[in-house]
């Protein structure tokens, strides 16, 4: 895994990232309405790359390469656009299903596109003392060991769940703007530089 | 002030009474007359003649015997008709009283009191204490009492015991792991309990209790006292264990706290002459597979020097043993 700022030959912005780090963005869930009523067995039969199982799930899956995306496509004409590393690759994704469902015959818009989800991770390569931070963040935390390694820092503002491990990497998600990843990467920063463990 | 006969004076004195023990007590020799006239039972009142029996009414008067329960435990219980009641109602008559009565009874309480039965069996299969107990059952009724949340008869009663429990007993710092009370809970899943905790923190956030935040997460200190009675280990490792986990915290060991406290008990009852434990039964009372502890072991093993108190064992010793049990373990890995 790259990390975007440090190793790219653009440096980083520091009055946006004044941590030094920049998260990496690892999949984007958007949402658009094809505006139509599907007939899914009859896309499943036709394209090449959908799958159709109406016993296990009510919706096609279809996939392509590039960019490479899943597509969950509803009998209601709601699609799902989940895999993408940026907001125009989904964007980009999300178009390429609904030209293919177009030129299965239905008659396909692309109307209320909107991005649902981002998860963004990075490392900030030193570990993190959870029990310190958990104790002294108790209105946002959720640690426990016995069911999950990471703990579940939840921020209020912006609102964003961030998963932190002991190891130092970041998971930040829920955000749907990619300044709300980068705002609440750099609002914990300080908080892990607190509770960094440190080796004597 | 009155005057009685003194039983060890022999003769009239003035006697004083204690209002707040309600004892009678002879002014001169301070011999207590009387002692606790006062009732403490629950009180019964009766206005029936007493030539007839079959006319006994009780009731009751009195505070609440049960604070946890909105209707103070003061309900009136009709019971089913005997064979040979010789009442002056027929037995028809108290049939359909007692199925009426059924009909607008207070079921509500039946869960929660079923619930506070629950407390009480978990509590004491944990060897809780009893102030634990009030505890969980105080949270079970906030629980109840709260506009989003109610008890539901099911397995979710037993969860939401189970997460009391759970509550109870990190707010007082005496935390027992998820694993041990889902043991205890008539199996209901950790995530379950975890769950419903979530669930109560919530209410108790909005009851405004300030809620500990020792509450949030299980404190490995805690379990270090409990692990070492049931190890049965010897005060010097008592004191040596809690220091080595304190000073473990500041290194980059990534693994669950559980594993960690495992490991560090195997390493400093290993290093001692005597007394040493087999890694099953440290397995056993930390709930760690014994492959986690030497897995464990080994990652804090260049860690050993700095972790292990010197006051404890000097550095060649804490080398040459911990270097020979690894080595035995990886040998005895290979010619598998």
């Amino acid at each position: 895994m790259t990390d975007q700022g440090l190793e790219g030959s653009n440096p980083v912005d520091l009055s946006k990232h004044p941590s030094g780090i920049v998260p990496t963005l690892q999949n984007i869930v958007s949402t658009v309405n094809l505006d139509c009523k599907l007939d899914l067995k009859a896309i499943a039969l036709q394209a090449r790359n959908a799958e159709y199982n109406p016993k296990r799930f009510a919706a096609v899956i279809m996939r392509i390469r590039e960019p490479k995306t899943t597509a969950l496509i509803f009998a209601s004409g709601k699609m799902v656009c989940t895999g993408a590393k940026s907001e125009d690759f989904s964007k980009m994704a999300a178009r390429k299903y609904a030209r293919i469902v177009q030129k299965l015959g239905f008659p396909a818009k692309f109307k209320d596109f909107k991005i649902q989800n981002i998860v963004g991770s990075c490392d900030v390569k030193f570990p993190i003392r959870l029990e310190g931070l958990a104790y002294s963040h108790a209105a946002f935390s959720s640690y426990e060991p016995e069911l999950f390694p990471g703990l579940i820092y939840r921020m209020k503002v912006p609102k964003i769940v961030l998963l932190i491990f002991v190891s130092g990497k970041i998971v930040i998600t829920g955000a749907k703007m990619r300044d709300e990843t980068y705002k609440a990467f750099e609002n914990i920063y300080p908080v892990l530089s607190e509770f960094r463990k440190i080796q004597q | 002030m009155e005057e009685e006969t003194c039983l060890d004076c022999k003769r009239p004195t003035i006697m004083v009474v204690d209002h707040s023990s309600g004892d009678t007590i002879c002014s001169e020799c301070g011999l207590v007359l009387e002692a606790h006239i006062i009732e403490y039972s629950q009180e019964w009142r009766t206005f029936a003649s007493d030539d007839n029996h079959s006319d006994r009414d009780p009731n009751r008067v009195g505070a609440a015997t049960n604070p946890f329960l909105k209707s103070g435990d003061l309900v009136t219980i009709i019971e089913k008709p005997k064979e040979t009641a010789s009442s002056v109602l027929s037995k028809d008559d108290i049939s359909t009283l007692f199925r009426a009565h059924n009909q607008v009874k207070n079921h509500e309480e039946d869960l929660i009191k079923q619930a506070f039965e629950e407390i009480q069996r978990m509590t004491d299969a944990l060897d809780l204490d009893i102030v634990i107990n009030s505890r969980a059952c105080e949270i079970v009724s906030k629980y109840d009492g709260h506009a989003n949340t109610k008890l539901r008869r099911g397995k979710k009663l037993n969860a939401i015991c189970a997460a009391s429990v759970s509550t109870a007993c990190r707010e007082l710092q005496l935390s027992r792991t998820l694993k041990e009370i889902a043991e205890v809970a008539n199996g209901v899943d950790k995530k379950d309990i975890r769950k419903e905790s979530l669930v109560i923190k919530r209410v108790l956030e909005s009851h405004q209790t300030s809620v500990s935040a020792s509450q949030a997460i299980i404190n490995t200190g805690e379990l270090v006292r409990r692990f070492c009675s049931k190890l049965d280990i010897s005060q010097r490792e008592i004191m040596a264990i809690p220091e080595a986990v304190e000073k473990a915290e500041n290194f980059d060991i990534r693994r669950n706290p559980k594993s960690v406290l495992a490991a560090i008990i195997f390493m400093i009852s290993h290093i001692s002459q005597t007394n040493r434990k087999p890694i099953r039964e440290i397995g056993i009372v930390a709930e760690v597979v014994e492959n986690t502890i030497k897995n464990s072991v080994k990652d804090m093993y260049p860690y050993a020097l700095k972790i292990i108190p010197n006051w404890y064992a000097c550095e060649s010793d804490i080398i040459k043993r911990l270097d020979g049990v690894i080595t035995s373990w990886d040998s005895a890995k290979f010619s598998v």
